[in-house]
């Protein structure tokens, strides 16, 4: 539900509840590895998560509560014969029935020469993944961004109310260890804060604006005065246009539509099986010439970076489209065993509503942290001054609902803007936007400067993303 | 675990309130793709969340097995405290009765004592029954199933414990043509043992689906604008949950994120449109006994032949609103805070016939499943895709259609549904998010509604 993509997580923070009250615990890992090897398994992989987070929400104008939690809990993955099993639990009391567990369900596993990633001779650095002002944060410093944020928000539109919003902080950790002599540990911070209101004076209007982080780096008077300026433009809206035209996707939509509807298509397994639109079009043009797009979980102070994947594979970046042409898809370590290719560092653990870091489910393949490139970058006014007749979007409705085998979306917005001649004239009140993953890639004319980092709404796939604009896409007015 | 120790050492801190839920369960994850078995996971899980009230100001603060209880308690009181020291609290919570009870697991097959063979062999079962099918190239099927203990202790009193089993069957199938290329998913569960796969009904989805997934292969792309639509009980359901039961959130509404604030007791629907919220349904995916501030589960009437009766509400929400606390307050896990929140949502039944419904459609388009859909709650906008969908042209159903999806206005919408067919059925089980997930399920009859936004592609 789109109307809650900026509340904070139950304990205040993105990065929740299964994590941390101590030090990450490299002894303990190879502990249970050794007692899964010694059980019968022939290959045994342990991933350890640790967090805490700490947060404060408000809903309607005030705050409502201050959250925290702390936890901690393993994965255990075995393999037996090929055959492989996985158990978890958040509680290190009972080992042996982990391990008990992942061995049982080897048995009903089909046999597979699977194996676990080797040991790496080397890591990469990934520098600002960890802020150690984090570690220190307190509750009052969080009530502070809180105020800057409706400061500037009631600066800037008085008469608007905030309808919710909150900060939160966490602190992970996680190691990984296997016995192929994989062990590799990371600590990380992060920090989330988001504002939302309603102004309804020649009608009901909202804004909200929102950043995210790995150091203690976020602005609450930008993102205050950025939720009233939207609520603010979105005055005096009238009924949208229809027909094909040109639409310019700002930053935050523009990710949401290709976490949604482009990215999945380079999950490496269901595209060799046919299931998505990418089968049979990779090394072809899918986009323009000058235009490409990477999986780069090596960016500095980049969201759901590491030097390593949660299966112990050192991060590298991954070209998906290089200058327009679709070159790479993504795998971890058993599908790129499976279609005997290589991996990509792309093995993630993640679960739930924006694809949080778990311990709970064994890795999948997932992209960490998309960027694009283009032959030309310019400021969101320069884009919109070139367009004849289309609409600019600031937020669209329903992007999960794509058709991802297909690549056919169709999604709603009601945060949009009519332009003509190189001019915004109104603010719109509904429309839907509609199209084909292939036909947005294709349609691509002009990429901003306005990189913004965001994680998903829905998987765990981050990005530091521009604003993009498509040539042509189907239009129905309200 | 000394919970009373806990709660008087809250008390003792200046809590004037204080509540301890804890979980403890675990539960199996099997995942097929093509045949092969790529997913396996045993999974336990265990934890408490405590919550306190110190001077109007909410603390709360979750643990897992490391951290003691009293260390928990101390975390939730402090972090209240800090903002009790900034500001005044203007939390007070809406008396419910002080309750204890237990309630025994219901599932006459629990998922725990069911052999893992005989999962696996289920799902052999369901993928056999694709087989047929060889425009069908692609199978995923999957099940998910755990049982939890779950109690709530109050610092007013109450003492509730209960279990909460859960069963959910899933397949995600793909059809291909040249180079056209089609999905479609299918759900079957609830809040039950696997007594709820009997009666041969998981094999009858699996035939529906397939059917489904054929239909698609031959569809083509929806047309686009405003027809007159008829939803099927499932989008019915979607629409309901979405569009109605989000807006009456007393939290959303409080806070003015509601298209719904401030016309209660209006009249807002066309007459033949009532609408509720009921936890109670037995093997409902959204069903419980008791929310998870220790209020026992009812149903509630949201909307009444059209006019507004009943929000769904928190204690602190009904607190607010000088009202009675409906049971609505739910929790992901111990690991969250319990939100306002809905459980199966449903449109009640209509009287007249499916024919009855399109028999006067000149032009229009028949919407049938859900793909999901998202709502903006304070405008009342909504958007939800179907699975597939019918032209209708003089009455009759013409051609299939594909990636369809419907958009508009809530209160426009919820008068412009002018007619209800009387074929109610519950939907597909489903995961609400709002922050947290939490499971939920709803439902309807067939319905028409006119001038609705149809997009294509």
């Amino acid at each position: 539900m789109r109307a809650y993509k900026n509340i904070l997580g139950s304990n205040g923070t993105k990065i929740n509840g299964n994590t941390v009250g101590s030090e990450p615990d490299i002894d303990l890992a190879e502990k249970i590895i050794r007692l899964s090897d010694n059980s019968g398994a022939d290959e045994s992989e342990c991933f350890i998560q640790w967090g805490r987070g700490c947060g404060v929400s408000i809903e309607g104008n005030e705050i409502k509560q201050a959250s925290g939690g702390s936890g901690a809990g393993f994965g255990l993955r075995v393999l037996k014969e090929g055959r492989v099993g996985f158990a978890y639990s958040s509680s290190f009391n009972n080992i042996p029935s982990v391990v008990e567990k992942a061995l049982s369900l080897s048995r009903i596993s089909p046999q597979l020469d699977r194996h676990f990633p080797d040991a790496a001779s080397h890591y990469p650095k990934v520098s600002c993944q960890y802020d150690e002002r984090l570690e220190v944060l307190e509750v009052t410093d969080l009530m502070d961004i809180i105020s800057k944020m409706k400061d500037a928000l009631a600066d800037k539109a008085p008469s608007a109310m905030v309808t919710r919003g909150g900060i939160g902080f966490g602190v992970e950790s996680f190691v990984i260890a296997n016995s192929g002599g994989i062990v590799f540990e990371e600590r990380g911070t992060g920090i989330y804060a988001s504002i939302s209101c309603i102004f309804d004076d020649l009608g009901i209007s909202t804004g909200s604006s929102s950043q995210e982080s790995t150091a203690l780096d976020i602005n609450g008077t930008v993102i205050g005065a950025e939720a009233a300026n939207l609520a603010l433009m979105g005055q005096g809206a009238k009924d949208g246009p229809s027909g094909e035209m040109e639409v310019l996707f700002v930053n935050e939509a523009a990710w949401e539509i290709f976490e949604n509807v482009v990215i999945p298509a380079f999950n490496g397994s269901q595209t060799m099986e046919g299931k998505t639109y990418l089968h049979g079009l990779m090394e072809e043009m899918i986009a323009p010439e000058g235009f490409s797009l990477y999986d780069f979980p090596l960016m500095k102070g980049g969201l759901s970076c590491s030097p390593s994947d949660d299966e112990g594979v050192p991060s590298i970046t991954i070209p998906l489209i290089e200058n327009g042409a679709a070159t790479s898809l993504l795998f971890d370590c058993f599908s790129a065993q499976k279609y005997d290719t290589n991996k990509t560092s792309s093995g993630i653990r993640a679960e739930g509503m924006g694809g949080s870091s778990s311990y709970k489910t064994p890795p999948a393949t997932s992209a960490r942290n998309i960027i694009v490139r283009g032959n030309e970058e310019k400021e969101l006014g320069h884009m919109i001054e070139e367009m004849d007749r289309g609409i600019v979007v600031y937020d669209v409705l329903g992007a999960h609902t794509a058709n991802r085998v297909s690549g056919d979306f169709s999604v709603n917005s009601s945060q949009l803007f009519y332009v003509d001649k190189g001019e915004i004239k109104n603010p719109i009140s509904s429309a839907m936007i509609s199209g084909n993953a292939l036909e947005l890639l294709e349609g691509i004319n002009c990429i901003g400067t306005d990189v913004k980092k965001m994680s998903g709404g829905m998987g765990s796939a981050s990005a530091a993303f521009p604003s993009m604009r498509i040539g042509n896409l189907r239009v129905t007015g309200s | 675990m000394n919970i009373d120790e806990a709660i008087r050492k809250a008390e003792q801190m200046g809590a004037s309130y204080c509540d301890i839920r804890t979980v403890h369960g675990g539960g199996t994850t099997l995942s097929y793709r093509d045949g092969e078995l790529y997913k396996a996971i045993s999974g336990g899980d265990q934890g408490a969340g405590i919550r306190v009230l110190y001077d109007g100001n909410w603390g709360f603060y979750s643990i897992d097995g490391k951290m003691g209880l009293l260390g928990g308690v101390e975390k939730a009181v402090k972090l209240a405290r800090t903002l009790a020291s900034r500001k005044k609290g203007k939390v007070n919570l809406a008396a419910c009765p002080v309750v204890t009870d237990h309630i025994p697991l219901k599932a006459s097959r629990d998922p725990r004592e069911v052999d893992i063979l005989w999962k696996v062999e289920l799902l052999e079962d369901l993928m056999g029954a694709f087989e047929e099918y060889k425009k069908i190239n692609s199978v995923e099927v999957g099940l998910d199933d755990g049982v939890v203990k779950n109690n709530f202790y109050s610092s007013e009193g109450s003492e509730v414990s209960f279990h909460e089993s859960n069963v959910l069957v899933r397949a995600s199938l793909t059809a291909r043509d040249g180079t056209n290329v089609v999905g479609y998913r299918m759900r079957l569960g609830g809040a039950a043992g696997y007594e709820i796969l009997n009666d041969g009904i998981l094999m009858e989805k699996a035939r529906e689906a397939a059917m489904s997934t054929i239909r698609l292969l031959g569809a083509r792309s929806a047309p686009s604008g405003k027809f007159t639509v008829i939803a099927d009980p499932d989008l019915a359901g979607v629409f309901a949950h979405e569009a109605v039961g989000h807006a009456t959130e007393a939290d959303l509404v409080l806070s003015g994120d509601s298209i719904l604030k401030g016309v209660m007791g209006q009249k807002i629907g066309n007459e033949l449109v009532s609408i509720f919220d009921d936890p109670t349904i037995p093997a409902g995916f959204g069903s419980f006994p008791y929310d998870d501030e220790g209020v026992k589960a009812r149903k509630k009437m949201l909307i009444e032949n059209g006019v507004l009766m009943e929000f769904l509400n928190s204690r602190e929400t009904a607190g607010k609103m000088n009202t009675e606390p409906n049971g609505s307050a739910r929790a992901q896990s111990a690991g969250s805070s319990p939100l306002v929140r809905m459980s199966n949502t449903m449109i009640g039944n209509g009287d007249q016939s499916f024919e009855e419904l399109i028999e006067d459609i000149d032009y229009g388009v028949y919407l049938k499943g859900t793909r999901g859909g998202q709502v903006d709650t304070a405008k009342g906008m909504f958007q939800f895709n179907a699975a597939e969908g019918y032209l209708i042209e003089k009455g009759n159903l013409i051609s299939p259609l594909k990636d369809v999806s419907l958009s508009g206005s809530t209160l426009e919408t919820l008068n412009n549904i002018d007619a209800l067919a009387n074929d109610f059925r519950l939907g597909s089980p489903g995961f609400c998010g709002k922050g947290q997930l939490v499971s939920v399920c709803d439902g309807g009859p067939h319905i028409r509604i006119r001038n609705a936004v149809v997009g294509g592609r």
